[in-house]
């Protein structure tokens, strides 16, 4: 006989609507306190990726900036990028994981770069980002490529953003189309 | 004695000499590019955003060329080559007698119809033409002006689109009326637009 038959049979007939009754509370609260959770994670697809290993993180340590941020202008189906400069203000060391947009279902992260005389482009599967780290985003460097919009984006525009961190937090933009300094 | 006035007023005649010779040098070579490549020999048949035909160096012979290489599906440097070339005609104040071409090393993709949409998110100017070609002929171009390509990344994104980048040479040049390249720079680069320009002014004038 398992623990569950002998707590039941053992159970008098006054006790076991109480018993139920506190199950039926503990398995709802669990699922509530499961629900409230998704405000900071990312979708699953992140942790089946395995990609999430610092949940435990306190949010205090954890402040993350985006700033200058901005979109290159483009027609729909072709390509645009964005770029920003992020700022690890918090204590302790993040990646950025995962981007997305509303601009597109297609956006990535990638790096340009000089090598042996040739311009190459990279996905970058992360961005790693030190305590009191800043890391540009810029023309020729890394940035959130955003892969043939739906839309036109016209300069004075604004799109939003997603950017999901290995410590499971989400910062969500909006950013404006078009280069603020040019 | 009088010796050694004599030696000093000597030494400074020949070092007033060597400067001035130096200076002579100096002036005959700052308009004295060197010829990269020779263009006259080639003939390509190429096409512009608006599908009219373009013989490269044929149509552009008495003029100064600025051309950039880029693919309208790179979405970082390409850009930042295309704004540069842009920034010349600009600060040259939109010169008649400066053509200025944007190639593509992607004529697969970027056809008339792209390479004019292309231009249209730019606001390039009407005297900025964009090329393309048969995969062919734009492949002997780029090798004619030793643009390389290769592609870097094919993948199918999350929305089931097949993509592929190229990776490519950074390169705006400068082709002189004869039909010679004669400066390359690096496209992209934020130095370069007012750099061409002051080899363009010294040139022209």
């Amino acid at each position: 006989m398992n623990n569950q038959s002998l707590l039941f049979s053992s159970a008098s007939t006054r006790t076991k609507p109480l018993i139920l009754l506190l199950l039926f509370i503990s398995i709802s609260l669990g699922l509530m306190l499961g629900c409230n959770n998704k405000v900071d994670r990312p979708d699953s697809a992140l942790e089946e990726q395995g990609r999430l290993t610092d949940l435990s993180m306190a949010k205090s340590e954890w402040n993350i900036a985006i700033k200058d941020a901005w979109a290159r202008p483009t027609k729909a189906g072709m390509m645009s990028a964005a770029y920003f400069t992020i700022h690890n203000v918090g204590s302790v060391p993040d990646s950025l994981v995962q981007v997305s947009s509303s601009a597109s279902e297609d956006v990535q992260i990638h790096l340009s770069y000089m090598n042996d005389g040739i311009m190459v482009m990279e996905e970058q599967p992360f961005v790693a980002i030190q305590a009191s780290e800043q890391i540009p985003f810029q023309p020729g460097g890394y940035h959130i490529m955003i892969i043939q919009p739906t839309n036109d984006m016209e300069e004075g525009d604004s799109i939003s953003l997603s950017l999901y961190f290995k410590s499971g937090m989400i910062i969500e933009e909006t950013i404006q189309v078009g280069n603020p300094t040019m | 004695m009088n010796t050694k006035p004599t030696l000093a007023k000597f030494s400074s005649y020949v070092l007033t000499y060597i400067f001035l010779s130096f200076l002579l040098i100096q002036s005959a070579c700052i308009n004295d590019y060197k010829v990269i490549d020779d263009m006259n020999d080639a003939s390509f048949e190429l096409v512009n955003q608006d599908s009219v035909r373009v013989v490269f160096p044929e149509d552009f012979r008495g003029q100064y060329v600025v051309m950039g290489f880029v693919y309208t599906n790179c979405p970082d440097i390409c850009p930042l080559i295309t704004q540069n070339l842009i920034k010349i005609q600009k600060d040259l104040g939109y010169p008649s007698n400066v053509q200025f071409l944007g190639v593509s090393f992607d004529p697969l993709r970027d056809t008339p119809e792209i390479l004019h949409r292309y231009k249209e998110v730019f606001k390039v100017d009407e005297n900025v033409n964009f090329l393309t070609g048969e995969p062919k002929v734009v492949q002997s171009f780029m090798d004619s002006v030793r643009v390389r390509t290769q592609e870097s990344m094919r993948t199918t994104t999350d929305s089931g689109k097949e993509i592929y980048f190229l990776n490519h040479s950074d390169k705006i040049m400068v082709m002189n009326p004869k039909g010679e390249i004669i400066i390359e720079y690096g496209g992209s680069m934020p130095s370069i637009p007012s750099l061409i320009v002051q080899d363009l002014q010294s040139l022209i004038q």
